[in-house]
């Protein structure tokens, strides 16, 4: 495929630290390396990392003025982006955006201006979400009003897949007579990946003690009640077992007095929070990793401490069961008596020494690569490029479709976002932008800089 | 002793070199860019639409009760006409002295009378490096070259060159390439790479 300029748009990218971040500048990493341009758009944090700054490898980070309300998430608008957009997209001569998380609504935002500039739209979703409450029909709603018209959407895995058709409503009525909902044709599944290289295994050791390591935010959704009720008792029957605990959150209460009430100091340590570059040193500590959480897309977590070596345990939530064989983790229902019996049985397996963490680290090395993720990301990249751009009565007739209130609303934002980039055009012409018309060339850096 | 101007692109930047010193000048017009050639000036001498200001003046003056509010907001409204048009930025220049340092200039006033210039020098000794970066203006995006110095407590303090008219690329390019050479030959800590060329 030939170079093509992609422009990541996401409200969450470094200095924060966590998945969608590491995955975006991942796959940027070695999206540059197969010689595309890749740039990211994301908002600034206030008071260092504002304007424009460069990272290694050479990617160019927009970090433009939004405010954010809660947890690195700016405010959901509908009009305050397109200047930016357009400014950027133009000047960086930009031919696909490709969107970031559900959550984040600069990815929505780019979404639904992209067309205006004559841009192509790609979607990643990183989350399961939920149907039931007030905050997700509403939430699913405007995903649904932004999928409309995107040109490709991808997912983590195939439960995210499902999770994701169904919020969004990416599903056709067929032709064939009784008419069906087919799903549509541009939805596609890429896992994520890992750097295998920074997760090694530690040299083996011979010890009594089996270490059980839990290293998650400590928070609701990642199962840490459970976790609370189920460790007073695994402790209690297996008197060889010690758990080693990091990570902080709203629920490191819960744990601290668990601990106190069940007198398990010595056999419980708690870490605290964790720099993501010491996560394997905690992982080789350990021969076993317990993940609790009620709902899991993917639980990139999970493959880290297997790639590590560590035999897991875990709940058989979302997209878990899809990411590692049969043999190297262990299920469980998420209710107390079936994780203590699969913790049991973990502990069983890793005392009979039947679980190999080298050969475990191999394999997982094979599985997931950033290269295969970059190689498959292009190649959907490379279909949205070859199929046709809707023409803007096309978008119309579809957001109308979209629901008696929600499609009249949809259409007039599309509107007024058309005659709000018509006032730009008049009020900022293209040919007074300063275009880009030198990037970051390695060869050149790496000649200019043999000589030193 | 010659003005030159080097890009056919941007006439508005033009170079003199002499044996005391060089000149990097860019004037406050440019062509328009789609093509057609012609100026777009930023900096207007008095044109006839001004002459309508003083005849309103006039003609408002008498009409409103003396010491009033509305005599103080009439005043205040020619000064600040007077003012807008008297300080309308006629050219910004670089000037490289050798062996002694980098004097920046901002020239304003009412075309082609300048009243009031500004003038910023960085001596060598002071002069750290010479960068050109990308900023947000506004709703906009712009290149723009900055002089890095040391400042007063030692930390880095910079200054854009070209504040105000903020010209684009290409005549970014041509005086960070002529500068750098100046750069590294007086302060020998910045390294002298080869020339950049585009891509």
């Amino acid at each position: 495929m030939e170079p093509i300029s992609i422009a990541m748009i996401a409200d969450f990218f470094h200095p924060d630290v966590g998945g969608v971040e590491g995955h975006i500048y991942m796959l940027s990493a070695n999206l540059i390396r197969m010689g595309h341009k890749v740039i990211v758009i994301t908002h600034s944090r206030p008071p260092d990392r504002v304007g424009i700054r460069w990272l290694l490898p050479g990617l160019k980070v927009y970090y433009l003025p939004f405010v954010t309300i809660a947890s690195g998430a700016t405010l959901p608008n509908f009009f305050t982006f397109l200047p930016y957009l357009r400014t950027i997209l133009i000047r960086e001569h930009v031919h696909l955006i490709h969107a970031h998380a559900s959550l984040s609504s600069l990815g929505h935002e780019g979404i639904l201006h992209s067309h205006l500039m004559g841009v192509r739209t790609v979607f990643t979703d990183h989350s399961l979400f939920g149907f039931e409450d007030a905050a997700s029909i509403l939430t699913n709603k405007l995903l649904a009003g932004t999928l409309r018209n995107v040109d490709a959407v991808i997912c983590v895995s195939h439960t995210g897949r499902e999770n994701t058709v169904l919020r969004g409503e990416l599903f056709e009525q067929s032709e064939d007579d009784p008419p069906r909902l087919v799903v549509s044709s541009n939805v596609y599944v890429i896992p994520n990946a890992l750097v295998s290289k920074r997760f090694q295994p530690g040299l083996l050791q011979k010890s009594d003690t089996i270490t059980i390591v839990v290293l998650s935010r400590l928070a609701y959704r990642k199962g840490i009640d459970l976790l609370v009720a189920t460790a007073p008792r695994i402790c209690a029957a297996f008197p060889n077992i010690r758990f080693l605990v990091g990570g902080d959150g709203p629920k490191l209460i819960d744990l601290l007095q668990m601990r106190e009430k069940y007198l398990l100091q010595d056999r419980i340590e708690l870490l605290g929070p964790i720099k993501h570059n010491d996560v394997r040193s905690v992982f080789i500590r350990g021969s076993i990793y317990m993940n609790t959480s009620l709902t899991e897309s993917f639980g990139i977590a999970i493959l880290e401490a297997a790639c590590a070596g560590l035999y897991v345990v875990s709940t058989r939530v979302g997209g878990v069961p899809e990411i590692l064989p049969e043999d190297m983790i262990s299920f469980a229902d998420p209710n107390e008596d079936d994780v203590f019996r699969a913790v049991s049985e973990a502990i069983s397996l890793v005392s009979a020494g039947k679980h190999d963490p080298i050969k475990a680290h191999e394999r997982v090395k094979r599985f997931y690569d950033w290269t295969q993720v970059a190689e498959r990301t292009e190649r959907v990249y490379h279909t949205v490029m070859k199929s046709e751009q809707r023409d803007l009565w096309d978008r119309i007739t579809r957001t109308m479709r979209l629901g008696r209130y929600a499609g009249p609303i949809y259409s007039i934002i599309l509107l007024v976002d058309c005659l709000f980039f018509l006032f730009l055009e008049w009020w900022m012409p293209r040919e007074d932008m300063d275009f880009v018309t030198h990037h970051w060339n390695h060869r050149r850096f790496a000649s200019a800089t043999r000589g030193l | 002793m010659q003005r030159l101007r080097p890009l056919q692109t941007n006439p508005e930047f033009s170079i003199l070199h002499t044996d005391s010193f060089h000149e990097y000048r860019v004037e406050n017009w440019h062509l328009a860019r789609d093509g057609s050639g012609t100026v777009v000036r930023h900096a207007s001498a008095w044109s006839w639409k001004y002459s309508l200001f003083p005849l309103m003046l006039s003609v408002s003056w008498p009409k409103v009760f003396a010491g009033s509010l509305a005599r103080v907001l009439l005043s205040l409204a020619a000064i600040f006409f007077v003012w807008t048009r008297c300080t309308q930025v006629i050219h910004e220049t670089i000037i490289v002295l050798p062996e002694h340092g980098i004097q920046l200039e901002t020239h304003k006033g009412l075309p082609p009378l300048t009243f009031f210039t500004n003038k910023r020098f960085v001596p060598y000794t002071i002069l750290r490096d010479l960068v050109i970066n990308e900023g947000i203006k506004r709703w906009d995006v712009r290149y723009y070259l900055v002089v890095l110095k040391e400042g007063t407590t030692g930390r880095v303090a910079l200054e854009v060159c070209f504040p105000n008219i903020l010209p684009h690329f290409p005549i970014l390019l041509q005086v960070y390439q002529d500068l750098r050479e100046f750069v590294s030959r007086q302060v020998p800590s910045t390294p002298s790479l080869p020339h950049t060329q585009p891509p």
